[in-house]
């Protein structure tokens, strides 16, 4: 049985030239000198924001709460086991005001911050929609042709009008006629904190109810900024940004460009559930190596990082290690994660299991096809490795 | 997108870059373009990606198109491979090499990305631009050759 880790060794790690390449790109993003490209002329006014209630600062029981976890335990069991009582100090709204859609409306429903964790849950209402576009020769000499297939960036919109579209252009590219359309969509850009550090969006979740009403689950990159971690409240912007696909097809040929602009955003204050979270640590032996396992918790999110004493990995380079973590008493699996092995330390991400354990169990593996035979295989097992909570 | 935050996902995606290039791109010197011409085409278009959580995605696609348009330039020119790859090394190793680096571009990079780097179908479809049927039968036909390659079965899935 040959398994794709085969391959991957087969093909062998970069190469030092392969790196140096890499490095000085980044570099040189880093240090401002790779300018962005320049955008063709925008057909649009401004966004108005129309309304924004702001926060007063002071924490307010919510009427009317969303409850927008609760619409999400269906399918995360994580929100089951997240305390009853939102963090949100009070509910917040704003109207957007485009020429594409009109008014947009994201409300915050729920949210929740424990130290290391922020998780944002909001509805959209009127964030999609679709129009017709013919491009002028100017516009349409700077779209990016496709070579073959579908557009790259249409996205699955939750109300299926794309979709209509989408196969209108593929109707027509098929006749060789000529047809375009533009999709808008209005999505979180990212998390702006009070000192106006932005932050990524990490995991998220959009789910559409019987009424047509987007509810969207959106959680903060990890680890947090240093500034927005362990704090008692958590105050940020979710900045939100109209995103602009248009796409075009004539002879049989398929173009598309994107373009995005940023619009308002709205200020959301959290407060900090308590107790939730945890750090552990311990120190193991694998294949003949110490290592050292250092492990935080929190009801939502899970991250290890394990570091080889004196290159101990040196012998694994290029290969798989999985990482089973588990509760250490009730052997509850947080999802497994697995890392390449390129250097000492090797970092691992988690989803929570709605608890914070005692003690973890720690197994690792090399040689399994995937995450689930690790699982599998550690069952009954001791652990390699049990990291105790740390004061 | 900082470019803080871009250096952290490319630096996560390095390995999978390196490997998408090198099932493409047999002369060492046109990976070191492709990627650091990707990596600035990627900085300059970041407000085209859509979703982060699709920067895998976004950025292999355009990684792959940055390969074949290095591709289609040395079209221009006959070159017999003026810089042949270096002969296998020996072992199991370099027979798996061998053998994916002999399929069809096509096919190769599919199977890169779904069976060895563990992307979906779906994702494979966005990275090459191609419907989710074309890449099932790319799948399909690759793993048939290389089973037919390495006369044995190369695949689990």
């Amino acid at each position: 049985m040959i398994r794709g880790e085969d391959f991957k060794a087969a093909l062998g790690a970069p190469d030092a030239d392969f790196n140096v390449a890499v490095d000085e790109a980044l570099r040189r993003v880093r240090a401002g000198e790779v300018r962005r490209a320049a955008r063709r002329g925008m057909r649009y006014g401004l966004a108005i924001a129309a309304a924004v209630l702001a926060l007063t600062g002071v924490a307010l029981a919510v009427a009317a709460r969303l409850e927008l976890f609760e619409a999400f335990r269906g399918f995360d069991r994580r929100f089951a086991r997240i305390p009853d009582g939102n963090g949100l100090a009070q509910e917040a709204l704003i109207c957007l005001r485009t020429p594409e859609l009109g008014n947009t409306w994201v409300r915050v429903g729920d949210a929740y911050y424990d130290g290391q964790s922020v998780m944002v849950g909001y509805t959209l209402e009127n964030n999609a929609g679709c129009a017709p576009f013919a491009p002028s020769d100017e516009e349409l000499a700077g779209m990016e042709r496709l070579e073959e297939g579908m557009p790259l960036n249409l996205q699955e919109m939750m109300t299926g009008e794309s979709q209509r579209w989408e196969e209108a252009l593929f109707v027509a590219k098929a006749r060789g006629e000529a047809f375009g359309f533009a999709e808008h969509v209005v999505l979180l850009s990212h998390f702006e904190l009070e000192d106006g550090t932005a932050v990524m969006q990490g995991r998220g979740e959009g789910l559409v109810n019987s009424r047509g009403e987007v509810y969207w689950l959106d959680e903060m990159m990890e680890p947090l900024p240093e500034q927005a971690q362990d704090q008692d409240e958590i105050v940020f912007r979710l900045c939100m940004q109209l995103q602009t696909s248009h796409f075009y097809t004539e002879n049989g040929i398929v173009y598309q460009d994107n373009e995005a602009r940023e619009l308002d955003g709205l200020a959301v204050k959290v407060l900090r559930t308590a107790g939730t979270t945890a750090r552990y640590a311990g120190t193991g032996e694998f294949g003949g190596a110490t290592f050292e396992a250092e492990a935080r918790v929190s009801l939502v999110t899970a991250s290890l990082e394990i570091t080889a004493v004196e290159d101990a990995f040196a012998a694994d380079k290029g290969k798989r290690l999985f990482a089973v973590l588990a509760d250490g008493e009730t052997g509850e699996c947080f999802s497994s994660g697995s890392g390449i092995v390129w250097d000492n330390t090797i970092s691992y991400d988690y989803s929570g299991i709605g608890h914070v354990p005692e003690r973890l169990a720690l197994y690792l593996v090399t040689d399994a096809g995937d995450m689930w035979e690790a699982e599998r295989r550690v069952k009954g097992m001791e652990p390699t490795v049990t990291l105790r909570k740390e004061e | 997108m900082t470019s803080d935050e871009f250096a952290r996902r490319v630096e996560a995606l390095r390995p999978v870059l390196y490997r998408v290039c090198r099932v493409q791109l047999p002369i060492p010197a046109d990976r070191e373009d492709a990627v650091q011409e990707a990596i600035f085409r990627a900085w300059q278009k970041r407000d085209s990606l859509r979703d982060a959580r699709r920067f895998d995605t976004w950025m292999i696609r355009i990684l792959v198109n940055q390969c074949r348009d290095i591709l289609r330039r040395h079209r221009y020119f006959v070159v017999t491979d003026a810089l042949p790859e270096p002969p296998s090394e020996g072992g199991h190793g370099g027979e798996l090499r061998d053998a994916l680096l002999r399929l069809d571009e096509r096919q190769r990079l599919c199977l890169l990305l779904h069976y060895i780097e563990g992307y979906s179908v779906k994702e494979v479809a966005r990275m090459l631009g191609l419907g989710e049927s074309a890449v099932k039968a790319r799948l399909m036909r690759g793993r048939q050759k290389l089973k037919e390659m390495l006369l044995e079965e190369a695949f689990e899935k």
